[in-house]
């Protein structure tokens, strides 16, 4: 039987995703000091998908979106192939976003206040928000030409620290209403930004349909326990599927969950052409 | 294959930092889109490149407009000091967007075309305290900075002191060796009065 101590994975993650979180706030605070003239990076230009909103202009027109730069195009790079390679573990691992919601799931846990949950019906139909989400961002990027997303973005609220350094009720409110409804939202519903309204988890869960390693369960040996479902933090029916890609965060929950050892494990993509009589499916 | 669970996380923290450190050997890594002002087809800078970080100074000295102009045609309170960045203005100015500063400033050089640019960059030198300029080279109003004293400004500005001091309307025999950041907090007056006056200086005297 499995201690309900916290595995190592689960501490090494945690600690992970307090570095990133850390730092981006860190570089923050140094950029709203008085650091932005002595070239601190914004949060603006520390966000990948800020390389995926300016592209089109640079493609067209060789510029980019204003409060745009070259390191949002490198960043939105790097994680392209780190999500063709290995999915979505940026969301888990590296998100300082996906890290706050966590974080208010874990007090929510210690306080003993039960989850929201979303039935599962509406479960799948709100998780295609997050393209709707993405086109509209894509869409009104275009044809503005400008961070249109910027001006809601409870990410960029929340981790640039504007709502310290230049609280402006008048002109924000949108972007302090939108952090306060999903920091809320978020403690009773799990991952609630990412699992329904995040763009860039939306661009990333269609490339990790395509993703070289994944999530995989041998169908042999596993007991049907659905363990694994209970400890995915975005309810992926992990029971169900031999591959787990499209919305799985990499967190391993699951893989740390599983009572009997290598049933869930991390495989390769070209495991799926020989699993073809085997109950199929994708997350 | 089986491979290692930490394989999914390792390979997105590696891809991800490797990107980092890959664009910065490339020399493509910029966080900022500071002294990056475009030139249009005659080399000239471009309106378009006005950013939202640049001051009223900057635009000044950038594409050689009058800050009196500026102030005027952009709609900003005179209280406003020429150190005021266009983002900025987004907040103070209703409907002001720092595209209305690039509209205005192309048309303002369509209707006069002997506007005559500064000659340096717009940003002093990331981490420089200390403004300076290499012999022969004039130091843009924008770049004058609070610990200079007013001999290194005629100096390196190429604007007399007594200029200044008469603009200023300050005493003849005042130190020029002080630091015109003691000067204004003895005499009461902004450093950005300094800039407005030698920037004026050098337009009518290019």
């Amino acid at each position: 039987m499995k201690s309900k101590n916290p595995s190592h994975t689960h501490i090494i993650r945690r600690l992970v995703q307090f570095g990133f979180a850390l730092f981006i706030l860190v570089t923050a605070a140094r950029h709203g000091l008085g650091g932005e003239e002595a070239g601190v990076a914004s949060t603006d230009a520390l966000c990948p998908f800020g390389g995926l909103e300016t592209l089109w202009r640079l493609v067209v027109n060789g510029r980019y979106i204003p409060k745009t730069h070259a390191s949002n195009v490198v960043l939105g790079v790097g994680l392209l192939v780190g999500t063709v390679l290995a999915g979505g573990a940026f969301c888990g691992w590296i998100c300082p976003f996906g890290g706050l919601q966590d974080l208010l799931t874990a007090l929510r846990r210690r306080l003993r206040v039960p989850e929201l949950r979303v039935p599962d019906k509406a479960d799948r139909i709100l998780g295609y928000g997050r393209y709707l989400v993405l086109a509209g961002i894509l869409y009104a990027t275009v044809s503005t030409a400008k961070l249109w997303f910027a001006s809601f973005d409870p990410y960029r609220t929340i981790f640039s620290l504007s709502w310290l350094f230049e609280f402006n009720w008048a002109t924000s409110w949108p972007a302090y209403t939108i952090s306060l409804a999903i920091i809320v939202g978020s403690f009773f519903v799990p991952r609630l930004w990412c699992r329904y309204l995040c763009p860039l988890g939306g661009t990333l869960s269609l490339l990790s349909r395509i993703s070289l390693f994944r999530i995989r369960r041998d169908t042999s040996t596993c007991i049907d326990c659905k363990k694994c479902d209970k400890a995915c933090p975005v309810r992926i029916k992990v029971s169900d599927k031999r591959s787990v890609t499209a919305d799985c965060i990499g967190c391993l929950q699951c893989i740390e969950t599983c009572p009997v050892p290598d049933t869930l494990y991390v495989g390769t993509i070209v495991e799926s052409a020989h699993a073809a009589e085997s109950k199929e499916g994708v997350a | 294959m089986r491979v290692h669970r930490y394989v999914l996380p390792a390979i997105v923290l590696v891809a991800l930092l490797g990107s980092v450190l890959v664009g910065k050997l490339a020399g493509d890594w910029a966080t900022t889109g500071k002294g990056d002002v475009p030139v249009d087809a005659s080399g000239a800078p471009d309106p378009e490149g006005i950013k939202g970080w640049m001051t009223l100074q900057d635009v000044s000295d950038t594409y050689g407009v009058p800050l009196a102009d500026l102030y005027t045609g952009l709609g900003v309170p005179a209280d406003l000091p020429p150190t005021t960045a266009m983002k900025d203005l987004e907040n103070i100015i209703p409907n002001f967007e720092t595209e209305t500063a690039r509209l205005w400033v192309a048309n303002y050089l369509a209707a006069h075309p002997g506007a005559v640019a500064a000659p340096t960059s717009p940003t002093a030198p990331a981490g420089g305290d200390q403004a300076s300029t290499p012999p022969g080279t004039r130091l843009a109003a924008s770049d004058i900075k609070g610990q200079m004293t007013l001999n290194e400004i005629a100096e390196q500005c190429q604007v007399p002191v007594s200029y200044i001091l008469e603009q200023m309307k300050l005493d003849p025999g005042i130190d020029a060796n002080q630091g015109i950041k003691d000067l204004a907090e003895k005499y009461g007056f902004e450093v950005g009065a300094v800039r407005i006056v030698v920037s004026e200086y050098q337009t009518t005297h290019p």
